[in-house]
């Protein structure tokens, strides 16, 4: 079906006042817009959660609480990790790249639900002015956790506001899912078959069947905490039989999956990063695939390693471990496949590629370090240790992070027709790369030393760890600001890219940079396999 | 292992095992993690676009390749997780010789109690060498009871009673840390464990500290005794073992508890002889084992669970009765029960050993006056005519049992017949004698035996 | 969205993302389908809840379950099923292009799922009217007859759960069972999931006559003809599920 006539509609009718343009925005439908929103205000609160963070790591730089009182320290660390968990990491790749890219790379119109679309957006941003307005009032000091009893009975803070705001986001999750789950399923390009599809559709189509079925469990975790504790009854209430380690049950029936939504988009950024600066199709594509779905559906069935010292039986424990191993598989196997792909191909060290490579060695160490985790007799020690925090960091941030800056700087041209500045580009991967070691790599050894976890005063042998990570946490956060400044200046001053500066062959790259309003001229008919690279 | 300065001290029997797992672990990772990045940058070295090597026909796939890097990653991940279940299984099976110590963690701090009555704040004493089960509970909040140099972490949960074991193999000083974020102190919720030998230990046992007493309250400054008429204030002097246990019979007394949990049965509540540690059977016909965590809810929502065959009248004392308190009632209930036991907190030391074996005589003389003092004499009474049989003549006689089969009345009867009373009741007799286990050292149940021996044997009378 | 007139022609219903009408209504029905499943998830939660607390406390279950209604939650049952039916048929009329028929049912529908409200409201006040001291909600509104024996099952700091007091037997001074208002016993937790199941139930309902009575307005505006009643089907959805989850709500806590 032709869109030219619609093209030239809105070529003609740009806005032309203020108001006009403010609507033209806030009211689209056009799902390239919509990822544009989410990443503006996804970085927003990427740097409040950066800020919390640099809060609780100046603070620990000296043994005692000399900075902020214990409350303040446990409100700062509590912010850390319900805006980075709930707002950027959760949100972070499907919402901006993923929005952006879905329909492009399968060459559709739009998303299967376009106001719903804009629904998410705005019930994310719903959510996230529930959790500012809860830390403006004081915060929380629950511990992105909430765990119960505590949160219900004893919290003195802001906990039912943040509550809230973790609720609402959570129903954005859950209808970013479903659309993304429709869209894949019926709006294929012709020729389009499951298996010619981007890595990157597989990965994101991964993610939304766990968005979609994981997330309301949480909901009504949520639900009953937040009952409980207006109303001051519940069912976690152990005086009248209650369970709190139900809550524990319910919350991380949610939380353990909602971290390969955050890995799993990630993982499909890499294999186009990959693939494209190998200029290489990835090897072992069907592997690569399906071991998204294999880390979807095991990763509802470990749980309970979250659990291991929570008074749960010995048979949950063993049950649990085994699981665990298993899941960690599949993620080996797309790390070894991403390198194979590396063999024969044509490398190009550019920016996004750095990011990729840096990905590849980090999520490594932090996929190493959850075995450690897995094995029952040995996170008995470092369970609540910042030996946990390190391995989480690592695949956090050393993975989803490094991949998000990676698939943004890859698609930057698309999205904005402009190119950044490569050099400067390629620097601020390096910064990155070293500060985020530094600031985590110790606290590895910290955690094994026994250093507990969410502690505001530590005793004196630890502070030499302490010492290097907050020094690494300065540089890392530098290397987060870098992009800001050259990517904003890109806007107005980069090269024009063009189409396809890449030579990428998906779909994304056969049209223009900007997309226009229907992004493409004339609808892909697809005849050929995934990633085909034309010999240079 | 021990030493190296990126691993903790080695204080427990778990230590080693764990370190060495770890250390595994670390070389396993070292050489994925250092291999891997190793191939990597030869491939982008190699392949730039700017070398001139050979890229015709780049595999797509490789069948054996994938299978080979599943497999073997697979393997190596059984191996870990089959080795550290062995010692996961290990670490949550608790030894039959355990010392109890019961901990109470409350916003922000731990309190420990032994069970001779010594209570510890944020401080923890143990003996080296002897297996150490923590029984713990919160007051409020989840916290977490972490010793690092242990290895050992468990979770401490309101309502409920979590356990955890250990054996110390060093002697020194170590870290106690609160693992479970629990509010605002929550980085100041520890102390020290300290572990000491185990002369040190009986020792520091016996010196004067905190107690509980029945009634709730804490009294600094003595030490808990046992005696069959125990005053308002206790009685300094050397401790015998479990006075917990006394406290909790003291307090199911003043509570009223006795008056329906009659111990010969048939009152309103069930007997408590033989309950702690024995499968329960439930209203609705199903069963459940009687540990701690349902005796405690037994007594604070005794609503939730009925014994078949009574009415559900219990009234629940949440609310009522302190962490302290339901402890001390189920050190008392333990104590009615063949299972209930773990071994006292008393050590036996070298320096018992040391005395020799005291004069058969001097034990009678004691056993003696031990008969009359505990009250034996008033039951046991020589004409016969009392509530237990008489004694003269009963050692090795053989002796008729209320189910018709008969037993000869050797020492091992003797003894059981004491410490644990309701094992087997003469034909003829009720079944109330009172369970000694609790209330009597071994050197004073032996001289109870040698006076019954010297009374006459086999229907012989001296 | 774009006004300017277009050929795209033969349905006004097609959105211009679509290619075709039938992608666009397949579009929609699996998406609804892949609501539901959250939905589903949702409710499992609280099920599981529900299965934790019933396996912990059998006794508790069994003595608490028959202070419910049951004899109005069975009314509301039937009245549900009738309501299913009636979505049912609503769909068919669509798709046979009955206008009339299509409004009537849908109508139909929604008084089925207001009555279902009514009397859920109605259970409701008992509870919190004996909470009160009163016997009836109208007793309650009125003043009149108040409660021979005390009790509220509405959880919270006023909960009572009546017991019986065993006779006391054989003159022995066995203190009495007798209940005190904010007793902490677990009869609390039925009564709580009770409360929350069915109330996140009664939301979902509400939700659903919102729905429906927008769907009514849009087939009384001709939106719909036998070639596009999608709304009409992925409507009936949503309703057949919320009729679902009420068939496992009632037998868990009014069957016990």
């Amino acid at each position: 079906m032709s869109t030219t006539a619609l093209i030239n509609h809105y070529a003609t009718n740009r806005a032309t006042t203020a108001s006009a343009w403010l609507k033209s925005w806030l009211l689209t439908v056009d799902h390239k817009r919509i990822a544009i929103l989410y990443l503006i205000s996804i970085n927003v609160f990427f740097l409040l959660g950066g800020l919390a963070a640099s809060a609780v790591r100046l603070e620990l730089v000296t043994p005692q609480g000399d900075l902020m009182s214990a409350d303040m320290y446990n409100r700062m660390f509590t912010l850390h990790g319900v805006i980075m968990v709930f707002f950027f990491l959760i949100p972070g790749i499907p919402s901006v790249l993923g929005n952006f890219l879905i329909p492009l790379m399968i060459g559709a119109r739009d998303l299967a639900f376009p106001k719903l679309n804009l629904l998410s957006w705005y019930l994310y941003m719903g959510g996230g002015i529930f959790a500012l307005c809860a830390a403006v009032f004081g915060g929380v000091d629950t511990g992105w956790t909430f765990y119960t009893p505590f949160s219900t009975s004893y919290s003195n803070s802001n906990v039912v506001l943040t509550i809230a705001g973790a609720f609402v986001m959570g129903f954005s999750s859950i209808l970013t899912g479903l659309n993304f789950i429709i869209t894949i399923h019926k709006m294929r390009a012709p020729g389009l078959t499951w298996f010619r599809l981007p890595l990157f559709i597989w990965a994101h189509y991964a993610t939304s069947l766990i968005q979609i079925l994981a997330t309301p469990v949480v909901a009504i975790a949520l639900l009953l905490v937040m009952v409980e504790r207006i109303w001051h009854v519940g069912v976690f209430d152990p005086a009248i039989g209650g369970d709190p380690v139900l809550y524990q049950h319910l919350f991380w029936f949610y939380s353990h999956p909602a971290v390969y939504i955050m890995i799993l988009p990630a993982m499909g950024v890499i294999s186009e990063l990959i693939a494209t600066f190998s200029r290489r199709r990835i090897f072992g594509y069907e592997f690569v695939a399906f071991s998204s779905i294999a880390i979807a559906i095991l990763g509802f069935l470990v749980w309970g390693h979250h659990m291991y010292v929570s008074s749960q039986s010995v048979y949950s424990g063993l049950v649990f471990g085994f699981i665990t191993m298993l899941v960690a598989i599949p993620s080996a196997i797309k790390v070894f496949n991403w390198t194979a792909t590396l063999y024969k191909g044509s490398i190009s060290y550019r920016t996004p590629m750095l990011y990729a490579l840096g990905f590849i060695g980090l999520f490594v160490i932090g996929g190493l370090t959850g075995i450690f985790l897995s094995v029952v007799a040995v996170d008995i020690h470092v369970t609540d240790t910042y030996f946990v925090v390190a391995h989480f960091h690592y695949v956090m941030v050393g993975g989803t992070m490094m991949a998000y800056l990676g698939g943004i700087h890859y698609w930057w041209p698309k999205m904005t027709g402009r190119m950044y500045n490569e050099a400067w580009g390629a620097i601020s991967a390096l910064v990155v790369f070293v500060g985020f070691n530094l600031t985590f790599f110790p606290q590895f050894v910290m955690g094994y030393l026994g250093m507990p976890r969410r502690y505001h005063v530590y005793p004196q042998e630890f502070q030499i760890y302490h010492v290097m990570s907050t020094a690494g946490s300065t540089i890392l956060g530098i290397g987060f600001m870098i992009p800001l400044v050259y990517l904003l200046l890109s806007l107005r001053y980069g090269r024009l890219a063009g189409d396809n500066p890449w030579n990428a062959p998906g779909l994304e790259w056969q049209t223009n940079s900007p997309p226009p309003t229907f992004n493409f001229e004339t609808q892909p008919i697809v005849t050929e396999e995934a990633y085909a690279f034309q010999p240079e | 292992m021990q030493g190296f300065f990126l691993f903790p001290d080695q204080a427990s029997t778990f230590a080693g095992p764990v370190d060495l797992l770890y250390f595994v672990l670390v070389m396993l990772s070292l050489l994925f993690a250092g291999v891997l990045p190793f191939v990597v940058l030869y491939l982008v070295v190699r392949y730039h676009r700017s070398q001139q090597v050979d890229r015709t026909n780049p595999p797509a796939s490789d069948l054996r390749l994938e299978l080979t890097w599943t497999i073997i990653p697979l393997i190596l991940a059984m191996i870990v997780f089959f080795w550290g279940a062995f010692l996961y299984v290990q670490m949550r099976t608790i030894p039959t010789q355990a010392i109890d110590i019961y901990v109470i963690g409350k916003q922000w701090m731990w309190h420990t109690q032994h069970s001779n009555g010594k209570r510890e704040n944020n401080e923890l004493h143990v003996p080296i060498g002897r297996s150490v089960r923590l029984i713990m509970t919160s007051q409020d909040v989840i916290h977490s009871f972490y010793v690092p140099a242990f290895r050992v972490k468990q979770d401490v949960l309101p309502g409920r009673y979590t356990t955890l074991w250990f054996e110390a193999t060093q002697v020194g000083k170590y870290h106690l840390f609160c693992a479970e974020y629990c509010g605002t102190e929550h980085s100041l919720m520890g102390g020290t464990v300290t572990v000491m030998s185990q002369s040190d230990y009986q020792a520091w046992l016996s010196t004067p500290g905190q107690v509980i007493m029945p009634d709730g309250t804490i009294q600094a400054g003595t030490v808990l005794v046992n005696t069959n008429d125990v005053p308002s204030k206790p009685i300094t002097s050397s401790s015998l073992s479990d006075p917990m246990a006394l406290a909790g019979e003291k307090l199911f007394t003043s509570l009223g508890c006795v008056s329906c949990h009659v111990m010969a049965g048939g009152g309103l509540g069930p007997s408590l002889k033989n309950v702690f540690g024995f499968d329960q059977p439930l209203a609705d016909g199903s069963t459940v084992k009687a540990d701690e965590n349902y005796i405690s809810e037994s007594i604070l929502r005794s609503t939730a669970k009925v014994v078949k065959g009574y009415a559900a009248v219990m009234p629940p004392y949440q609310g009522q009765l302190s962490n302290d308190q339901v402890n001390q009632l189920l050190a008392y209930i333990k104590s009615l029960s063949t299972r209930g036991g773990t071994a006292p907190s008393e050590v036996p030391t070298a320096a018992a050993g040391a005395t020799a074996a005291p004069v058969a005589a001097d034990l009678v003389a004691k056993g003696k006056s031990l008969f009359t003092k505990i009250g034996c004499v008033g039951c046991h009474m020589d004409n016969g005519a009392g509530l237990g049989p008489r004694l003269k003549g009963v050692y090795n006689s053989t002796v008729t049992l209320d189910d018709g089969t008969t037993v000869k009345a050797d020492e091992a009867y003797l003894h059981e017949s004491i410490v644990t009373s309701q094992a087997k009741v003469v034909k003829g007799y009720s079944m109330i004698m009172p369970v000694y286990k609790s209330q009597l050292k071994d050197d004073e149940v032996a001289a109870l035996i040698e006076y019954v021996k010297s009374l006459g044997s086999a229907g012989n009378q001296p | 969205m774009a006004t300017t007139p277009h050929e795209h022609g033969y349905n006004p219903a097609l959105l211009h993302h679509f290619d075709t009408p039938g992608q666009q209504k397949e579009a929609a029905t699996l998406g609804m389908w892949a609501f539901l499943v959250t939905e589903i998830m949702l409710f499992g939660g609280i099920f599981l809840a529900y299965m934790v607390y019933r396996w912990a406390y059998p006794a508790i279950w069994a003595a608490a379950a028959p202070h419910l209604n049951t004899p109005l939650a069975t009314v509301n049952t039937v009245v549900l099923l009738v309501s299913s039916l009636t979505v049912a048929l609503s769909v068919h009329a669509a798709e046979m292009g009955n206008k009339r028929q299509l409004v009537t049912l849908l109508l139909v529908t929604i008084l089925l799922g207001a009555t279902f409200l009514g009397i859920k409201f109605t259970e409701y006040g008992e509870k919190f009217a004996h909470c009160a001291g009163y016997a009836n909600p109208v007793a309650w509104m009125t003043g009149g007859e108040r409660l021979a024996e005390a009790e509220c099952l509405v959880p919270g700091a006023n909960f009572l759960f009546p017991t019986e007091v065993a006779s006391a037997a054989e003159g022995s001074a066995a203190p009495a069972l007798v209940a005190r208002p904010g007793m902490k016993t677990p009869h609390q937790l039925f009564f709580f999931l009770y409360f929350c199941a069915t109330g996140l139930h009664a939301i979902h309902m509400i939700v659903g006559i919102t729905v429906m009575s927008v769907i009514a307005w849009m087939a009384s505006r001709n939106k719909f003809s036998p070639t596009y009643f999608t709304p009409v089907e992925i409507g009936g959805l949503y309703w057949h599920l919320i009729d679902i989850i009420w068939v496992f709500l009632f037998p868990l806590f009014y069957l016990v």
